[in-house]
């Protein structure tokens, strides 16, 4: 009997939930532009102030403001590839971002752990690296793996090819971190080239990218991360150009304004690095949120989180540039109900709205400053639903099964027909137990537990038996006795 | 001679009714006795069945197309096992209560049921408590289950319960109550000798009780 069960989730096509009309989206655009013109950002790093300003942009060095012209702004969006591979150690875990094609998996850098074994919160290691690796190449709706946790227990000098490295030899998806210094670039460049075989196969299957949170809102350049950001531009590595800003505190408190502000920075970005190198892959990085204005904190769950970062990925498809954003997360500092629904709803509005490459939708608590390993199980669930209901309803003479209800008739049943047995296990999405679908009697019976008790036995079981392929054992050598590493 | 049974088991596994009654009937003209081709082929088949829907890894459709093959294949061995006096698994009567209309959840057990080798009879949906009673004397079932879907009728099942117990057929019969709001207390309130809370678990329910 044949068994079709569903494949892989990754690259669905969404793009069906448009929270702003095409006006709205150009009118965002606009103010983009005049933002650019009228503000500028302000940069201070050297590199990036010759480039600028070799370009014909309007470059005030006593004030170190730039103001970006229209026209370049449109000649770099348009030298910026429109789709991008993240490729996977294993190409079934390839990425291929373009359009509204939907990926979604882990973000970080939380300096905390929830302790699976003591269930205290304690710092990020770089064993939780590995451990977290691991358990995320064994989780089928989380597509990439973006080192969740900043171990705090090594250097800046060591700490990204220790990171990188631990990632890509615990899982055979594609690595994302963030990266920390030029030398630490040189090196994990280094490292990945023997992995993928050679410079110009990576640069081919990029089986890593990296993050560079360039820009602090509003409109203000980080010196040091740009240096970083023209380095990786020049390596032809992809480049994340990540900016956060919250709605009420470093951005207008209106949506409207705070996303032609993050559009506008997203925009001075793709500018820069298309400077530094013409057509270097990249991804914008727009993450929209709000301020709490009865404290001033970073929100996470808000339910303008999902609404603004499904009107970037709208602003995204409008440039026809990759997108990188946020869904998925929380302000719940345990895995309880608030997690759950804060999580469900913003990962579920990302997702369809055509985000590429949703990060922080697994594992991550008390927004971006903790992660639990049974959170990880859990959220692999909310990304199985929300992938499942961007697969659709297909229509077709097959699925209408017209043929099928008149052979069964009124009030027969469709148990036994073998469409049902055709299509039951490819049409629904199935959960692992972590969801408990059974009876009163039975689930007291297992044990009367919830979803989270489950979640930390699959995260137990994983932990215990899955082993990821492994790095080949030459490359691993080398570079083992190339550089130090910590793991 | 081992090759027809696994063939039987295999089949039986597929749910291909119509080449396991064949293959069943293969068996017995080569020589086979029936209570071989049972358990090595049928039974066989069933066990494995049973294994990878609790493991997950079957669907309920499967386990119930899987049953009808097993139906079929009993077909052909009941009237052979009778007479070679080999007790039967058991036999089951099941209907929906009266005033309930819902029978998707009582055709699932029964299914089962056949699959696990009884022979059921199934007196339909909308069952008055006088044509249990009627059953039960006719048929002499081991086990009589009833169903129902909607808190309004559960209360019939106390009423077919006194029915037996005023005909006189009650300690000739053990009762099972099953259906979306009845429960284990329940059961036991009306004076029912079991409940079992889906189809899967009905199937181990009526066993113990047959046996």
């Amino acid at each position: 009997m044949a068994k079709k069960r569903r494949g892989p989730t990754k690259g669905l096509v969404g793009g069906r939930y448009r929270p702003l009309t095409d006006d709205q989206v150009q009118r965002i655009h606009e103010a983009a532009l005049s933002i650019l013109e009228r503000t500028g950002v302000q940069v201070e790093e050297p590199e990036a102030l010759r480039l600028f300003e070799e370009a014909g942009a309007a470059v005030d060095r006593e004030s170190s403001r730039v103001r970006i012209p229209r026209a370049l702004v449109e000649d770099a969006v348009g030298w910026a590839p429109p789709r991008v591979l993240l490729a996977g150690r294993d190409p079934k875990w390839d990425l291929e971002l373009e359009g509204v094609r939907v990926h979604i998996g882990t973000g970080g850098a939380a300096l905390n752990v929830l302790d699976l074994e003591t269930g205290q919160r304690r710092p990020a290691v770089l064993r939780d690296v590995v451990e977290l690796a691991r358990l995320v190449d064994a989780l089928d709706n989380v597509h990439f793996y973006l080192v969740p946790v900043y171990p705090t227990d090594m250097g800046k000098d060591v700490v990204d090819i220790n990171t990188y490295y631990a990632g890509l030899a615990n899982t055979t998806k594609h690595v994302q971190a963030g990266i920390y210094t030029v030398e630490g670039i040189r090196d994990t460049v280094e490292m990945c080239e023997q992995i993928a075989g050679g410079a110009e196969a990576l640069r081919e299957r990029p089986i890593i990218s990296f993050i560079t949170c360039w820009l602090v809102s509003p409109l203000k350049l980080a010196t040091d991360v740009t240096t970083l950001l023209i380095e990786t531009c020049r390596q032809r590595i992809p480049v994340v150009l990540s900016a956060a800003p919250m709605a009420g505190s470093t951005a207008p408190v209106t949506l409207a304004g705070m996303l032609a502000q993050l559009t506008a920075e997203q925009l001075s970005g793709v500018v820069l690095a298309q400077l530094a190198q013409r057509g270097a892959p990249l991804l914008i990085g727009p993450i929209p949120a709000t301020a709490d204005m009865k404290t001033g904190r970073y929100l996470a769950g808000a339910a303008e989180f999902g609404l603004t970062n499904a009107a970037m990925a709208q602003i995204a498809q409008f440039y026809h540039l990759p997108i990188y954003n946020s869904a998925g997360m929380t302000d719940a500092k345990t895995p309880d109900v608030q997690a759950g629904f804060e999580k469900a709803a913003s990962a579920v509005l990302a997702a369809l709205a055509g985000s590429n490459f949703i990060h922080h939708a697994a594992g991550m608590l008390e927004n971006m400053n903790m992660v639990a390993a049974e959170q990880f199980v859990i959220d692999n669930e909310i990304l199985g639903m929300t992938m499942r209901v961007l697969q659709g309803v297909e229509v077709s003479d097959e699925t209408l099964a017209l043929d099928v209800i008149d052979e069964v008739g009124p009030g027969g049943h469709f148990l036994t027909s073998e469409h049902t047995i055709r299509h039951m296990r490819s049409e629904f999405y199935y959960p692992s137990r972590v969801v408990d679908r059974q009876g009163w009697e039975m689930w007291q019976q297992d044990g009367g537990r919830d979803a989270v008790e489950r979640a930390r036995d699959i995260a137990h079981d994983i932990l215990a038996h899955h082993r990821p392929e492994p790095l080949d054992l030459a490359v691993e050598s080398w570079i083992r006795e190339r550089f130090e590493l910590h793991v | 001679m081992a090759d027809i049974l696994e063939k039987i088991a295999l089949n039986l596994y597929d749910g291909e009714a119509e080449e396991v009654a064949a293959l069943v009937q293969k068996a017995l003209d080569q020589g086979m006795a029936p209570d071989e081709v049972l358990s090595g082929g049928l039974i066989a088949g069933m066990d494995e069945v049973g294994k990878d829907f609790k493991a997950g890894d079957l669907f309920v459709p499967e386990v119930l197309v899987a049953a009808r093959a097993m139906h079929a294949g009993m077909g052909v061995l009941r009237p052979l096992l009778a007479e070679s006096g080999v007790p039967s698994t058991g036999k089951y009567i099941i209907g929906t209560v009266q005033g309930d209309l819902h029978d998707i959840g009582k055709n699932l057990v029964k299914m089962m049921l056949e699959g696990a080798g009884f022979e059921t009879i199934d007196l339909g949906v909308d069952v008055r408590p006088d044509a249990f009673v009627d059953a039960v004397r006719e048929h002499q079932p081991e086990v009589a289950g009833m169903s129902a879907l909607l808190t309004t009728t559960m209360v019939q099942m106390k009423a077919i319960i006194e029915a037996l117990e005023e005909a006189g057929l009650r300690s000739s019969v053990k009762i099972m109550v099953g259906g979306a709001p009845v429960t284990a207390a329940f059961a036991e309130e009306i004076g029912a000798d079991a409940y079992a809370p889906d189809a899967a678990s009905a199937v181990d329910v009526a066993r113990d009780m047959a046996g």
